[in-house]
């Protein structure tokens, strides 16, 4: 078994029982299939930074689970006849389950990378700037 | 930055001052930092990662644009 993410995104349209029933499915779909679900993240509806169908916003839903490789094979498939999903994502996680016992123990907030504040880059490059100019 | 204007200084890689051994693709936050406003992935020239530091953006980033965390271009408007 091996520990892998997968997000989905849905049309914000939908009503929230038919989301539901997404991720329901999706969580089924693991369960039937001997995986172990570690954690079910709803992310809600966020703001796409792209259009996506014509809509602007999505429902997005993360999935922590073990599963043997066909697993997320299967969901692939399963997302790709879904009109439903707008955009999905599998991965294998990096996330260490026994470090992140630890830390939710601890009360610290599940992985995420901290680094000082610094101003972001800007179009400084020499590059960018030629980019810039073909803005205009 | 702190070199000046020291051209043959190497700009120390920030990932790896801070330790950072994993990217997630779920960061938003963090790889803003390492994109232009229109979209684009900054040069290790600019920003002074290693290679490994900047490999691991890069998926991240990519991973990241696909489900519309982050763009992939900046949006044309008017």
């Amino acid at each position: 078994m091996r520990l892998y993410e997968t997000t989905f995104v849905t049309d914000s349209q939908l009503p929230e029982i038919e989301i539901e029933a997404e991720i329901k499915r999706v969580e089924d779909l693991i369960k039937s299939n001997g995986g172990e679900i570690v954690e079910t993240q709803r992310w809600g509806m966020r703001r796409l930074a792209y259009e996506i169908e014509k809509r602007r916003q999505g429902y997005y839903a993360h999935f922590l689970y073990q599963a043997l490789p066909a697993v997320p094979a299967l969901l692939d498939a399963s997302f790709k006849v879904n009109e439903k999903i707008m955009r999905h994502l599998t991965v294998v996680s990096e996330i260490n389950l026994e470090e992140r016992a630890r830390q939710i123990a601890e009360g610290i907030a599940p992985y995420r990378a901290v680094l000082p504040d610094e101003p972001r880059f800007g179009g400084h490059g020499r590059r960018d700037r030629r980019s810039e100019q073909e803005d205009n | 930055m702190a070199e000046g204007f020291d051209r043959k200084r190497r700009k120390p890689c920030r990932l790896c001052e801070n330790k950072i051994m994993i990217i997630d693709y779920k960061d938003e936050k963090l790889l803003r930092r390492f994109i232009l406003e229109r979209g684009k992935i900054v040069p290790r020239r600019v920003t002074g990662n290693c290679a490994k530091h900047q490999r691991l953006l890069t998926t991240a980033i990519k991973r990241a644009r696909h489900i519309a965390l982050l763009p992939f271009t900046a949006e044309t408007y008017r």
